[in-house]
């Protein structure tokens, strides 16, 4: 197996308790995976800082793992390190790439990744969003429709890896 | 004997480049600080004086992006959050250092890990995305 790359992963060392080593990523592992990690690993992309505080705050508290991008430029780099992600939640309106086009992206790299739009706005163009979420929003609501979509991609992965 | 571990801290980290803010947000984590996350001195200043939030420190990038320079920010800091301890990094291996610094005095009182690790994992990926593998789209 080839490694992708062969680094320190403050990430991957924490969650595997591997601290003080260096552990290799390789490509078979940078992907999400049911049971890869002990917590599900969510890309949130929201511009407005007090909006991404409170919304990662509340995602950390129901026990995700949340990285955070200020927008689509960002979010695609950190796709691009293939860091495990099991779901994307985006703003839809945001300077530059909106969460529209950013769900474009976000597919051609990992078309298996769920997005979830976050919007108080209704946009009837063609998207590749898996589902929309009204803002403003409750957060036991948000919770209970992030558990709903993470899962896809470990049974996607699952599938992969039984028929392999 | 060893000193009890204390509350929850809130730490700030502001950095314009989300690779290295990542990660150094992920370190502070790591050790038990609850992070908040800055593009930007502007984004930093809505937290700074907005938020509501208590701020223990602040680690900035001394080149961050924004309206205010870096500087300028922790100006503003000093006024609006006195009790914060108030870090400019100059680069990444500055900032790996003093976020390890934050956790020896931190929750847990303890570094996580060495942060040299950090520096060459973050190196590591600035060069993929300098070298196309990483792109910023």
């Amino acid at each position: 197996m080839r490694p992708a790359f062969e680094e320190y992963s403050p990430c991957a060392s924490r969650r595997h308790g591997l601290q003080g080593t260096k552990v290799t990523v390789t490509e078979s592992n940078v992907v999400a995976g049911p049971g890869e990690y002990d917590k599900a690993v969510i890309l949130l992309v929201e511009d407005d800082i007090l909006v991404r505080f409170v919304t990662a705050d509340v995602l950390r508290e129901a026990g995700f793992d949340v990285l955070e991008a200020v927008n689509g430029s960002e979010a695609l780099a950190l796709i691009r390190t293939g860091h495990p992600l099991d779901l994307v939640i985006t703003d839809l309106r945001m300077p530059g790439m909106d969460g529209i086009e950013l769900t474009s992206s976000v597919k051609l790299l990992r078309a298996n990744l769920p997005v979830m739009i976050l919007s108080s706005h209704l946009d009837d163009r063609p998207h590749l969003a898996d589902t929309f979420f009204a803002k403003p929003y409750q957060v036991d609501e948000l919770v209970a429709a992030v558990n709903r979509l993470i899962g896809a991609e470990w049974r996607q992965n699952l599938q992969q890896s039984s028929t392999s | 004997m060893a000193p009890e571990p204390s509350a929850i801290q809130h730490v700030l980290v502001v950095d314009g480049d989300v690779l290295v803010r990542h990660v150094i947000s992920d370190y502070l984590r790591s050790c038990g600080y609850r992070v908040v996350e800055g593009a930007t001195t502007d984004e930093a200043l809505v937290i700074i004086e907005q938020a509501g939030i208590s701020l223990d420190a602040m680690l900035c990038d001394a080149e961050a992006p924004g309206s205010k320079t870096a500087f300028e920010m922790r100006a503003i800091a000093r006024v609006k959050q006195p009790q914060a301890k108030l870090i400019l990094a100059g680069n990444v291996a500055n900032a790996a250092g003093k976020a390890a610094e934050l956790c020896e005095e931190g929750p847990q009182l303890k570094r996580p890990y060495d942060p040299q690790g950090v520096v060459n994992y973050i190196k590591r990926i600035l060069g993929a995305r300098e070298n196309g593998r990483v792109s910023e789209g």
